[in-house]
């Protein structure tokens, strides 16, 4: 039993944290159509922000005095950093290959493909190869029916949820969200009533990128981060979003906690090593009954 | 004979084949009459142990060139091709080697079947061997021409074909067979590293240039060719040339498996597919841990093909046997891809899929042979590396070779097949290089910043740039 919880808890922790990958990845296609394959280098990118950050702020007497303000002031400043990032990358390249008007799925896949070499590499030749983590939270855990949960983690989850619950309401309620969202559903009809198509879809690249960085400054303080560390976790989004209906964001919510818990209950069953295995092989799964995932809609 | 046009070069081919051509009967004659002559062309020669006499690496380069020219369908190479075959037929007959007799025989016939003829319309067999001696006469007078005009296209850039991409290609295969006369050990390693690179990538664009199906799973093919080639021999003790083709049917096998629901999808839903299945497959490796000792590697004690591997203990072997099966592999590749109907359908599927299955085109069935043969190459040409490096681990079926492999394919232009070559070439002597001067990091910098800068703003890749440039200059 308190195997179970302790797992079930990880896998909640997780679930968030695949949440917030997924999402972006959905976001993004649902909007602009497209698949950016250097999701999890963005993911890298605001995790080494966040451990830069607080390495160098954790001796400053302000910040060790409020302990939560370092790690959520690295949060915020990723997320600002990847979304000027992702913005940028519109403007200047995706554009670029929208305005060419044929094959934009193939070569937007491409390019990220080469930008996420590029990044990878970029943060190999700063950081070096050893696994790093930012200046955790807190120290302790607490004990809820003899299970030991690490603060940090429920910090962690916490903020994750948080910025979910952020980003519904940012899409649902906002003027800006609503647009967003009826260029993804007809760009045409967006165009004709004055909708600037491309902005929003910048601004959706932008949104996508910062929820990619926001996840990795939460996670630079649970786990070891390298620069290598983007790819396993962009591919678990991927499969993800697939699972979920690719495009749709309620899916990738349930599905990241499908996987998230699967995953991490699956120990208890499994050897460990076919933990990797479990999210393809409930992708198969789902996709057999559902081919266009959970909550997908046939194109 | 000659277009005016196609003089300098034409004419400079000629001229090194006229001499190349000279060599064999010359060294029969040398070999018969100062026996120690014998012992010195013994250790040169390198390779094809299988084929007795005095051939050595040389004798081949002038058979790839026109065969290669051939492809090109450039006038000149069938007549050169036939004179060729004439005298390695008579230097075959002096050395006894009838294997040899037998192939240039075969190619006679190829080059007079109906077909050929066709493509080089107007110039029969039969004329030909009339006008051998006359054809000679014409050479060395081309040959000449050639030079003369050479020495002023060096003046005159205008009409320079010196720089075509095929010419570079040819330069490039010239370069690789005279390779390891030059090269230390490090950089033959490379080399092989090249050739195989290049097929990997040249198959990934048959795949994803020509049919439109961007594949992000193609190292997982590769690697299991690689497995399946080594497991097979230390296990059940199967042959390592059956390990070959065991490789590349079991790794077709796996591609068609992936094609036939990927044939259906849409780029997005392929690119996670292809993606999501490279992974299941990676992990499978990475955990049979019985069959391939998983994450810690599977060594090979050793070598599993011994041909030519001992000469002065450099191991040359693999490297020609690379050449052998990239050239293969490539202009088979090439013939697919550029000069058959199937090239053209795959052409017609990426460009506009719905027409092309209006006009009666089985699209989903094309597409699914796509990757069967896309993942065959890569399976055959992953159990040569792994016969050559002897070193695997599940990594080969990873994200980081495909990435490799894609980010080629796209520098070297898609939908080239040979452009693959070139990107491979650059991308492998560039890795070399820094790594050599210790900036392993930036080669792969150079590669991702390469493969954006390809898409964005040189649409066709490298093939397409050089190609661009001589029209420019012309």
């Amino acid at each position: 039993m308190v195997n179970f919880l302790n797992f079930l808890f990880i896998g909640l922790v997780n679930g968030s944290i695949f949440a917030l990958v997924s999402m972006g990845i959905a976001l993004l296609f649902g909007t602009v159509r497209i698949i950016n394959v250097a999701h999890g280098e963005l993911f890298v990118i605001g995790a080494y922000i966040a451990i830069v950050l607080t390495n160098a702020t954790g001796n400053i007497g302000f910040f060790q005095a409020h302990t939560y303000l370092g790690p959520i002031l690295s949060l915020i400043l990723s997320a600002g950093v990847a979304f000027l990032l992702g913005y940028g990358l519109d403007r200047v390249l995706f554009f670029r290959i929208r305005a060419k008007g044929e094959h934009i799925e193939e070569t937007i896949l491409v390019l990220t493909l080469g930008l996420s070499l590029l990044i990878q590499n970029i943060l190999l030749l700063l950081f070096g190869a050893e696994p790093k983590q930012s200046a955790t939270f807190t120290e302790g855990a607490l004990s809820v029916v003899d299970v030991q949960i690490s603060k940090a983690r429920i910090i962690v989850a916490g903020l994750a949820v948080l910025l979910i619950v952020v980003l519904f309401l940012f899409l649902v309620r906002t003027k800006l969200g609503m647009t967003i969202r009826a260029v993804g559903q007809n760009p045409e009809v967006a165009r004709a009533l004055g909708v600037p198509a491309d902005r929003m879809y910048a601004l959706t690249m932008g949104t996508s990128a910062a929820l990619a960085a926001s996840a990795g400054s939460l996670v630079a303080a649970i786990f070891w981060i390298v620069p290598t560390s983007g790819s396993p976790l962009a591919i678990k989004g991927f499969i993800i979003v697939i699972l979920g209906g690719l495009g749709s964001i309620s899916g990738a919510l349930v599905g990241s906690y499908i996987i998230g818990l699967a995953e991490s209950l699956s120990i208890i069953f499994l050897p460990s090593q076919f933990k990797e295995l479990i999210g393809i092989l409930i992708m198969i799964g789902i996709l057999m009954f559902r081919p266009f995932g959970l909550f997908g809609e046939e194109e | 004979m000659v277009r005016p046009k196609k003089v300098t070069y034409v004419g400079l081919m000629e001229f090194l084949s006229g001499i190349l051509g000279l060599i064999p009967p010359l060294l029969v004659v040398l070999a018969v009459k100062f026996p120690t002559f014998e012992n010195i062309l013994s250790v040169i020669e390198v390779i094809l142990p299988w084929r007795g006499g005095f051939h050595f690496t040389v004798f081949l380069i002038p058979p790839f060139i026109f065969g290669w020219a051939l492809l090109a369908q450039e006038p000149w190479a069938r007549s050169s091709t036939v004179i060729y075959a004439f005298i390695d037929i008579i230097s075959d007959f002096l050395a006894l080697d009838m294997a040899g007799i037998i192939v240039n025989l075969g190619v006679l016939v190829y080059l007079n079947s109906r077909e050929v003829r066709e493509v080089f319309a107007g110039r029969t067999y039969r004329e030909l061997f009339y006008t051998l001696p006359k054809s000679f006469e014409v050479t060395t007078k081309n040959t000449l021409i050639a030079m003369k005009t050479s020495f002023s296209a060096i003046k005159t850039p205008k009409k320079n074909q010196f720089l075509s991409q095929y010419a570079i290609v040819v330069y490039l295969l010239i370069l690789l067979f005279i390779a390891p006369f030059i090269l230390s050990d490090q950089w033959i390693t490379t080399l092989t590293l090249f050739l195989t690179l290049s097929v990997l990538a040249a198959s990934w664009d048959l795949l994803g240039g020509y049919t439109g199906q961007i594949s992000f799973g193609h190292a997982a093919f590769f690697g299991i060719g690689a497995y399946i080639g080594v497991i097979l021999n230390i296990k059940y003790g199967i042959s390592p040339w059956l390990g070959f083709f065991a490789a590349g049917i079991f790794a077709a096998e796996l591609g068609i498996l992936v094609g036939l629901p990927g044939s259906r999808m849409r780029v997005p839903y392929l690119f996670i597919t292809t993606l999501a299945f490279a992974e299941a497959l990676r992990l499978i490796v990475q955990n049979a841990v019985s069959l391939t000792r998983g994450a810690s590697g599977l060594q090979i004690q050793e070598d599993l093909i011994t041909i030519g591997s001992d000469l002065h203990g450099r191991k040359l072997g693999y490297f020609y046997l690379g050449l052998i099966i990239f050239l293969v592999l490539i202009v088979l590749m090439y013939i697919l891809a550029n000069r058959s109907e199937i090239g053209l359908i795959f052409k017609s599927i990426r460009e506009d899929e719905v027409l092309a299955s209006s006009l009666g085109v089985d699209t989903v069935g094309h597409k699914i042979l796509a990757f069967g043969l896309s993942s065959f190459i890569a399976g055959l040409i992953g159990a040569f590396y792994a016969y050559s490096i002897r070193v695997l681990t599940p990594d080969l079926l990873g994200i980081t070779w495909t990435a490799n492999i894609i980010s080629i394919a796209i520098i070297g232009g898609m939908g080239t097949i040979l452009g693959s070559i070139l990107a491979a070439f650059l991308m492998t002597i560039l890795s070399e290089v820094l790594r050599t001067i210790g900036l392993v990091v930036w080669n792969l910098i150079i590669q991702g910043l390469a493969v954006i800068l390809v898409v964005v703003f040189v649409p066709g890749g490298l093939w397409a740039a050089i190609g661009r440039l001589r029209k420019k200059e012309s």
